[in-house]
């Protein structure tokens, strides 16, 4: 950009500072010293323009941020939401703390870039990724089209579910959010596509559909050729429902699969290979005054590959007490029946939030997790049927 | 004498009524003078400030808001968005990290709204009505 400032002509400059300026130089050294003059002068204009350019570019950026510092502790020594070394056991655990920052660019009046980079503990280190980025071009006063890397928007919480801030409990109920291959599979953390998303306002009601086409990165499986829709209708703001329903076509990531045995790593392969991916998703929200509700239930299908198929649902809610508010909620999972790896698993949550600050909430909360077959989300069959689970967190977001 | 005092008393309480419920005049949206917008209705302004509207009538608006504490912002939480200060930041906070919105700016005074509405064609903010000038175009009154 700089560059292109240094092509401006003599003649377009003020008469009299030009005349003044060619006085000033000695004519022997003329053609010396006008290239050192020209040299400093597209310099400084260069310096001057960027500077502005920096200026107008920060007036359309805006930078957000969240994190969550959460440590969970269980009475089973096998670890629940994530493999042994990853997930919450009885010798505690850190996982879930994150760090994320989001940015959003107004590149013009109708063309937005929002991106959102996030930093979590994987195991004993934080791992940084880009969380979704995309571009958003407003094509109507209604109708937007969003393509890149994009939040998943199926499930009522999933398209903020990294900021603990945004809802009740430290963690999104996990027997329906979690993203562990030994999980529902319902949601995702993102794909990478387009979408088109409608909106509509009459009367009381806000309508919006969202039409979304892409692939997603699993643990051990790639979902590709996906096409969903998510349809949400809310009622002045109080009483939302959402339903979606996508379905792609599945092929085994053999790279991501490299710790399980050999033999188990072809029997999945083979039978995962080019089976379908399918969920449909409903769930319904309301915050009525200082009530807060929350229901969701998930149907999840892989077409052969029977292990996959599955249901999921939860039920929950809080009441804001001033800064507190007292939640519960009650979470079920079901997984692979009639195959060998059939899993059944309850959880009933009780916590308490209370916003220390207007940013700033502290959470304390006990879960009892019931495993009535198989693993469920138990890294392997955990030793008790009834398990405890006692956490603690602090969110922020600014 | 009985039917003058019941008129009187029915005359405060209606006062002190209308005014609790905001029926007063307190809170002005406003434009930018050279702005092609003209009015704006309550449906609109709640519309602009739940992040649900980037134009209106295909002309593209840039809103502003004050920050909380402020008597014309907490009008419009109160008898426009009607939502609580909690409520409707933990409604930002999910439309902002959902990427589905960027945050409004906030401004600390309803002189500084006043200053960014005169220096931007496009903008949307709102002020208590006393502090309306005539280098201001206001949309919406109440």
């Amino acid at each position: 950009m700089g560059a292109s400032l240094c092509r401006l002509d003599s003649h377009k400059w003020p008469k009299h500072s030009y005349a003044d300026l060619m006085t000033q130089i000695n004519t022997g050294d003329k053609m010396k010293n006008l290239a050192k003059l020209g040299f400093l002068m597209c310099l400084s204009l260069a310096t001057i323009h960027n500077t502005l350019v920096a200026a107008e570019w920060a007036d359309r950026t805006t930078i957000s941020g969240f994190s969550s510092a959460i440590y969970q502790q269980t009475d089973e020594h096998v670890a629940f939401d994530g493999e042994n070394h990853i997930g919450v056991a009885q010798h505690g655990s850190f996982k879930g703390t994150r760090f994320g920052i989001n940015i959003n660019s107004q590149i013009s009046d109708r063309v937005r870039l929002a991106s959102q980079i996030l930093s979590s503990k994987e195991n004993s280190d934080f791992s940084t990724k880009l969380d979704w980025a995309f571009i958003s071009v407003s094509l109507s006063d209604s109708l937007t089209l969003r393509t890149g890397k994009v939040k998943y928007p199926v499930g009522i919480l999933n398209e903020y579910v990294a900021v603990g801030y945004a809802y009740p409990w430290i963690a999104p109920p996990s027997l329906m959010y979690s993203l562990q291959s030994n999980g529902p599979q319902a949601t995702r953390e993102a794909y990478t596509g387009a979408n088109l998303l409608w909106t509509r306002e009459i009367n009381d009601f806000l309508t919006s559909v969202d039409i979304f086409y892409g692939e997603v990165q699993l643990n051990m499986m790639r979902v590709h050729s996906m096409t969903g829709s998510t349809i949400k209708i809310s009622w002045q703001d109080r009483i939302s429902l959402q339903t979606s329903y996508y379905r792609g076509s599945m092929d085994p990531d053999i790279e991501e699969a490299h710790g399980m045995e050999e033999n188990a790593m072809t029997m999945m392969t083979q039978s995962m290979e080019g089976e379908p991916h399918s969920a449909f998703v409903i769930g319904t929200k309301a915050e009525i005054s200082d009530v807060l509700l929350f229901a969701e239930y998930a149907d999840i299908d892989m077409g052969e590959f029977k292990t996959g198929k599955g249901t999921s649902w939860y039920t929950g809610g809080g009441y804001h007490i001033n800064d507190f508010m007292p939640y519960g909620s009650v979470e079920f999972y079901e997984k692979g029946k009639n195959t060998m790896n059939y899993s059944k698993q309850y959880k009933a949550t009780a916590g308490l939030r209370y916003d220390v600050l207007p940013n700033t909430a502290v959470k304390f909360e006990y879960s009892r997790i019931h495993t009535s077959a198989g693993s469920g989300l138990f890294d392997h069959a955990p030793e008790k049927s009834d398990v405890n689970m006692y956490g603690v967190s602090l969110d922020v977001v600014f | 004498m009985t039917n003058k005092i019941t008129i009187k008393i029915i005359l405060i309480l209606l006062t002190t009524t209308l005014s609790s419920i905001g029926m007063s005049n307190e809170f002005a949206v406003i434009t930018n003078i050279d702005n092609k917008l003209d009015s704006l209705s309550a449906k609109d302004v709640r519309s602009i400030y739940l992040g649900r509207k980037n134009s209106i009538n295909s002309i593209v608006i840039k809103p502003v808001q004050l920050v909380n504490g402020n008597a014309a912002h907490e009008f419009l939480l109160q008898n426009i968005i009607g939502k609580k200060p909690k409520q409707y930041k933990a409604y930002w906070t999910r439309l902002i990290f959902s990427g589905k919105s960027a945050p409004i700016t906030t401004l600390k005074s309803e002189q500084e709204v006043l200053n960014w509405i005169q220096n931007n064609s496009n903008g949307i903010g709102y002020i208590s009505t006393s502090a309306i000038t005539d280098k201001v175009k206001v949309l919406y009154q109440q």
